[in-house]
């Protein structure tokens, strides 16, 4: 790991949203594994799961001072983009890992659709409103798919409640694709919304 | 006190949170409409259900605020001023407090004005009056914990780790474990519409929200050990009462709302009676009823008043359920279902004429259908008739037509004495419970 | 302006000193900032001088009342403020501008500065015309219902100022007010401070030296936490003569000092 980047990775505070995150998930697979026989966790607690392990990113996506940022030699674009896709294979992997443990969240491919889509939606709130608010919309989807997780019903729904949709639902893996590659592109390009030098000093 | 606090109600996060829980909740409330469509207490339990979304997202809220005097670097300045800590945090926490309840209530309010016009009686707004202290105590509870904890990955991390806990409480406890009242999620829906949250399941609402208001007050008011002690004790004092207080399992959920279930009769004769809940109906409903009450009177000793059947204890999620209630002498019950589609129940007339008037007479479910829809036809003076019901809509009863209208043909052949002669014993067969009840139409019962 | 005045206000005051510290100590985190500082204010304008480092910070935050002392005494306005509880009326009649004026970015200049004055516990009724007064006094009128977050950074120092003076305070601590103000604004902002220290005490904390010549009664040169000299501005200006590095009188008076301070340490 190259100076620069383990730099940049403190000033984004991303050890203690990995941290976090990973804390978060290891609670639910010791849990899950200690109280149940058997390893599949159920898609809606698996979709929390997988948003509870994203959320902490979000914060991550500002630095403390976007007007400073702006201003560096470095092309931010791509290096932005490929925060977000790290965001993304730091959560499948966390996931991912904890199969060994008994605790099983679903197919690989399902585990990384649903984290693709969900970071995708978090680059995009950042991009909309802000890195501090971005985990807002992400969790309230995931809530009210866990909450009304029956996979199936009309299109929309199937959209709409992408998260706990079957392994081959394409209307779904479509969704999340469109949700990732929106996110990674708005975030790219726009970062957030402006904020005011004076705003930058008062709000850390 | 009334100046800042109107300041915090414009100038923090409060309207946001606010929004934020409208959109959420309104969202829940309106993507299971068909389900509480018309009926006051089903939406009550949308409405209680959805606060496993709403409580995590307050406590996050209350996280945002609660870490904003150091985020913005105000510590300094508040700690010099003379107010002491519990009046210095109280505005903010007014303010999160009066949007949370405000737009926990707007929601119902919303669903209220769409019911108006149908029962809305005051029993079934006591669970949201509690969940609305529970998300009061949420918001201040996180307050407290942003306050302490102040990485901005507090407020994300919290919400979801409450849902996570929530979830993940109730399938490992799957079904009768308390354990599963951790989840503010109702996993059994209310199978009958008198049904309304039960005493127990508020009272254990009510000592999470006491629980959650008492550690934000005392974590806003000191920061000694002694406070932070007191208000742990506080929050396990209240999750303990949300586990142990409420039974699991839909007994422990739901009771019967004495308002909802009492009888509202229509002006008139023959009378006509329907559950308070199903009101709203009764025009449309007692002239169906009179109708059929009209028809059933060609038979000898027929009943003279119809009311709507209703069930003495909460709903078993068994259809077999609506078939053991025995009506009182002279009284025809029915059961009214309906149809999200027109609001209406379609046929209301149809199965109360359905074997002249004995289709819900206490006997279970009869196993003779075609027979039975053979005397309405008969005594309706149609060709045939349809049923409907929730699950199948006229599927069901559409698959008997061929054999119903051949029925009624055969049994119009018939000299007018015979049939009305054979019809009242197929009547008289079904009130006594027999089960094979064509005989009686074709002639070929024993006499 | 009329408002309600309470009875302590207008008892005579029982102090000599509205500042008097003896022994002072103060800790900022481990580092003892502020060591052994002996300091006695009254009224008018004092100007808290130091380099980057010198204590001038934790010393204002410790008169603030931001952190107890950790050793020595301290009195504000005849009270002990080491005891905690004493604190409260001393605070309702305090005002301060931290380094760093922090405030909720989203509330507009009034809505600010009403809270800070409903914070130093005024009389609700006095409120808004004394909000109003404070902002006008700052030259913020037309921008009083601006947010917080769109002003610049001297519209923002001067919001904060506004804040400080809200409630007429005996004892007024700003910590390097003058950043961020245009020349004109600092001409106007000293008129402000000479008016204000016509009946309170006032301490700026700046690194301003014509600043503190221009507007101040009194000097206070703070070195390595502990008091370096008091006087007069024309004291410091006469320790200039002799030699020193700087511009002016002043500026060479402050350096000359510290230099002998530092050899003295």
């Amino acid at each position: 790991m190259t100076r620069g980047l383990r730099l940049y990775l403190r000033s984004r505070r991303v050890p203690v949203a990995v941290a976090g995150s990973a804390g978060a998930v290891a609670l639910v697979v010791a849990a899950w594994s200690s109280m149940m026989d058997r390893a599949g966790v159920p898609a809606g607690l698996a979709v929390l799961t997988t948003a509870m392990a994203a959320a902490p990113f979000g914060p991550t996506l500002a630095g403390p001072d976007p007007a400073l940022d702006r201003t560096a030699a470095l092309p931010w674009p791509p290096r932005r983009a490929a925060h977000l896709v790290a965001c993304c294979i730091v959560v499948a992997a966390l996931l991912l890992a904890a199969r060994p443990f008994g605790a099983d969240f679903g197919p690989v491919w399902v585990v990384l659709r649903n984290t693709a889509g969900l970071i995708g939606v978090i680059g995009l709130g950042a991009a909309v409103a802000g890195a501090r608010a971005a985990w807002q919309v992400p969790v309230a989807w995931a809530a009210l798919a866990a909450f009304m997780a029956a996979p199936g019903g009309p299109r929309w729904r199937h959209a709409a409640l992408w998260m706990v949709q079957e392994p081959g639902n394409r209307i779904a893996t479509v969704t999340a694709a469109t949700l990732l590659v929106a996110g990674v592109a708005a975030y790219a390009i726009r970062v957030g919304p402006q904020v005011a030098p004076v705003e930058a000093t008062m709000d850390q | 006190m009334i100046r800042p606090l109107r300041t915090e109600l414009r100038r923090s996060n409060a309207p946001a949170v606010a929004v934020l829980l409208v959109v959420v909740g309104g969202l829940s409330a309106a993507s299971m409409y068909t389900f509480w469509q018309g009926q006051w207490l089903r939406l009550g339990y949308v409405h209680t259900t959805g606060m496993f979304i709403l409580m995590p997202l307050a406590l996050a809220g209350g996280a945002v605020l609660g870490r904003r005097d150091r985020r913005t670097r105000a510590e300094d300045l508040l700690l010099s001023t003379g107010r002491p800590r519990w009046q210095r945090a109280l505005p903010a926490m007014g303010a999160l407090g009066i949007a949370v309840a405000a737009a926990h209530l707007l929601v119902l309010a919303a669903g209220a004005a769409l019911l108006a016009g149908t029962y809305l009686g005051l029993r079934g707004a006591v669970a949201a009056l509690v969940d609305a202290l529970v998300l009061v105590g949420a918001a201040w509870t996180g307050m407290a914990a942003g306050r302490r904890w102040s990485a901005p990955v507090v407020p994300p991390l919290l919400a979801a780790a409450v849902l996570v806990v929530q979830v993940g409480a109730s399938e490992i406890a799957h079904g009768d474990d308390r354990l599963g009242n951790l989840s503010l999620m109702i996993s059994w829906p209310p199978d009958t519409v008198w049904e309304t949250t039960s005493s127990r399941l508020l009272l254990s609402h009510l000592a999470l929200g006491a629980g959650l208001l008492l550690t934000g007050v005392l974590l806003a008011a000191g920061a000694s050990v002694l406070w932070r002690a007191g208000a742990f004790a506080g929050l396990a004092a209240g999750v303990a009462g949300l586990v142990l207080i409420a039974n699991p399992g839909p007994s422990g959920i739901w009771q019967l709302d004495a308002g909802a279930y009492r009888y509202v009769c229509a002006d008139g004769t023959p009378q006509v009676c329907v559950t308070a809940v199903h009101a709203h109906l009764l025009p449309g409903v007692s002239a169906d009823a009179r109708r059929a009450l009209r028809a059933l009177a060609k038979l000898p000793g027929a009943p003279t008043r119809a009311v709507e059947l209703r069930l003495d204890t909460i709903g078993e999620n068994d259809s077999d359920q609506w078939f053991r209630p025995k009506p009182p002498p002279g009284t025809v019950q029915f059961q009214l279902e309906v149809d999200p589609g027109t609001g209406r129940d379609p046929d209301v007339a149809e199965s109360i004429v359905m074997g002249g008037g004995t289709r819900w007479s206490g006997c279970g479910h009869g196993s003779d259908d075609v027979a039975q829809a053979v005397a309405a036809a008969w005594l309706l003076d149609t060709d045939t008739v349809r049923l409907w019901d929730s699950w199948s809509g006229f599927d069901y009863a559409d698959r008997y037509q061929p054999e119903v209208r051949a029925g009624v043909q055969a049994l119009r052949a018939l000299p007018g004495a015979e049939q009305l002669h054979r019809v009242t014993a197929l009547r008289d067969a079904a009130a006594r419970c027999e089960q094979d009840l064509m005989p009686y139409l074709t002639g070929q019962a024993a006499p | 302006m009329v408002r309600a005045v309470s009875a302590d206000e207008v008892a005579p005051s029982r102090h000599a000193w509205p500042i008097e510290a003896a022994g002072l100590s103060v800790k900022a985190g481990r580092h003892l900032a502020v060591d052994g500082l002996d300091l006695r204010l009254g009224t008018g304008v004092h100007g808290l001088l130091g380099p980057n480092g010198a204590g001038k910070s934790t010393l204002m935050r410790a008169l603030a009342t931001v952190v107890r002392p950790h050793r020595g005494t301290l009195r504000l306005l005849g009270i002990d403020a080491t005891a905690g509880r004493a604190l409260r009326p001393v605070r309702a009649r305090l005002g301060y501008l931290p380094q760093q004026f922090g405030f909720y970015p989203r509330f507009t200049v009034r809505d600010a500065v009403e809270y800070m004055a409903w914070l130093r516990e005024m009389p609700s009724s006095a409120v808004p015309a004394a909000a109003q007064q404070a902002i006008d006094r700052v030259r913020l009128t037309d921008r009083a219902d601006a947010k917080l977050k769109s002003l610049s950074g001297g519209m923002l120092r001067r919001a904060g100022i506004a804040q400080a003076i809200v409630n007429e305070p005996d004892l007024l601590l700003l910590d390097e007010p003058t950043v961020g103000l245009d020349p004109e604004q600092r001409v106007e902002f000293r008129e402000l401070i000479r008016e204000l220290g016509a009946d309170s005490c006032v301490l700026v904390s700046t690194h301003l030296v014509e600043d503190v010549v221009a507007a101040c009664t009194d000097v206070v040169l703070m070195g390595d936490g502990s008091l370096v000299f008091q006087g007069v501005p024309a004291d410091l200006i006469r320790h200039g003569e002799t030699g020193g590095v700087g511009d002016s009188p002043a500026e060479r008076g402050y350096s000359v000092l510290l230099h002998r301070h530092r050899d003295a340490a």
